[in-house]
């Protein structure tokens, strides 16, 4: 074989992988042009793992930004990402503290209020307290296909579903974001500041969404608050060190319940 | 992007979302690029990619390496979830490995900006007709999956992935000429 027939195979590849001389000068000046049989070679399904490191990621890099379109944000996902890395979120809460105070916090939460069909609930209760903070929340479900629907108070939502919250605060706040369901623990999903006004209820930059995935029966989200102030940061450090809310705490419920089969809210 | 990498590693939700925001978009790309997957395997491939890349993340070792990464889990998942036997094979194999990568380092004929441009130089180069249609609908126009570009151009699936992993073959030749020339130098 002259050496202008040479193309890539096992072994020259495995000669660029040692970086012998002569065969990155060949294939270097080789490679420059089209050559359908090497880039067959480079096609193959079956290529050994680890040839040609880091070409895979180069090519993959350039072809995805290659068109230059803008990304459009993504909760659904991103909930469901969050869902499946398993734990709550929690990584305000540290070390072994975390689960005694969520369990705390949770003992304050549930409270009277989640009765049974026909009962009317204010959307928000004052925990006690002399200043009120007003607190309110809306919802809305946003399916795979892209559809938004409003969630009324035990709406029936199916499990692809991913709740997005909507709050109205009187003023700002710190606040916790509850899980509740029947025969589980209570579980704090996430913390946030709230400002006042109607805002989506966010995490960091991103809206904070709650995924159903898996969930089944009656699910309650409950958003507590309380007033942001001198003392916010000794606020945040009795719920971390002891689970308790401070007095002037307001909660919001959303009742739902979990249901296969259903295509929307 | 390396201190979110960063503190994306340390367990940081917050980072974490923004990373998934910053590249859902292109893992998405890649399983896309597959006609066999189905729309919801695609968003499983993402789902999966994302969840193994953020667990795996702290063994990282070189934040600049994550977006290249992060396509190759994505590749894997999907070849994971192809219909084709050798290619589920390659896909377990390579899951199986370490999920650290190699960096190498780029010469300026390979930066990001550079590549890109190859990309679209090799699809402007393409005769006209189908093969330049598909690479043109699926890599700059970057809307349609890779079966919708068949229901478009009336191919079959396996066809329009046969083109795609030819001109991504393509553009593999022309990056490693360039690897190699700068051993050269």
């Amino acid at each position: 074989m002259s050496t202008s027939d040479r193309h890539l195979d096992v072994e020259s590849s495995k000669q660029l992988e040692r970086r012998e001389p002569e065969a990155v000068r060949y294939f270097a000046e080789h490679l420059s042009r089209p050559c359908e049989v090497c880039e067959a070679f480079l096609a193959r399904e079956d290529a050994s793992p680890g040839e040609f490191p880091g070409l895979d990621a180069l090519t993959d890099e350039a072809l995805v930004e290659a068109s230059g379109r803008p990304v459009r944000e993504d909760a659904v996902g991103w909930a469901r990402v969050r869902r499946n890395q398993g734990a709550p979120r929690r990584a305000w809460l540290t070390g072994g503290l975390g689960a005694m105070a969520a369990a705390v916090v949770l003992a304050l939460l549930v409270r009277p209020g989640a009765g049974g069909p026909g009962d009317v609930e204010p959307s928000s209760q004052r925990i006690k307290g002399t200043a009120p903070l007003a607190l309110e929340v809306t919802a809305v479900a946003r399916l795979p296909d892209g559809t938004v629907r409003a969630v009324a108070e035990d709406a029936v939502v199916p499990p692809e579903a991913v709740v997005l919250l909507r709050y109205h605060a009187s003023e700002s706040a710190d606040a916790l974001l509850v899980r509740e369901a029947p025969g589980v623990p209570p579980q704090v999903l996430g913390r946030h500041v709230l400002t006042p006004g109607t805002h989506d209820l966010r995490d960091g930059e991103d809206l904070a969404g709650v995924s159903l995935e898996d969930e089944r029966g009656p699910v309650t989200l409950v958003l507590v608050a309380w007033p942001q102030g001198v003392q916010g940061d000794a606020a945040l450090e009795a719920v971390r060190v002891s689970g308790q809310v401070p007095p002037d705490a307001a909660q919001a419920r959303l009742r739902l319940k979990v249901a296969p089969g259903h295509a929307a809210p | 992007m390396a201190d979110c990498i960063r503190r994306a590693a340390q367990g940081e939700q917050a980072a974490c979302g923004q990373l998934y925001q910053r590249f859902h978009g292109a893992v998405r790309r890649v399983a896309q690029g597959s006609g066999t997957l189905e729309a919801a395997e695609v968003e499983d491939v993402v789902q999966e990619t994302f969840v193994r890349a953020f667990r795996e993340l702290p063994r990282l070792q070189h934040p600049r390496a994550f977006s290249g990464w992060l396509l190759t889990i994505a590749r894997h998942h999907a070849y994971a979830l192809s219909r084709n036997v050798k290619a589920r094979a390659r896909a377990a194999e390579d899951l199986a490995r370490e999920a650290d990568m190699s960096v190498p380092a780029l010469p300026p004929s390979l930066t990001l900006e550079r590549r890109v441009a190859v990309v679209r130089a090799l699809i402007e180069g393409l005769p006209e007709g189908p093969e330049k249609d598909t690479a043109r609908l699926f890599y700059l126009e970057g809307e349609l999956s890779a079966r919708e570009i068949a229901e478009r151009l009336g191919l079959g699936k396996s066809a329009v992935t046969m083109r795609l992993e030819r001109f991504r073959a393509r553009v593999k030749r022309e990056l490693l000429a360039r690897l190699l020339a700068a051993e050269v130098g």
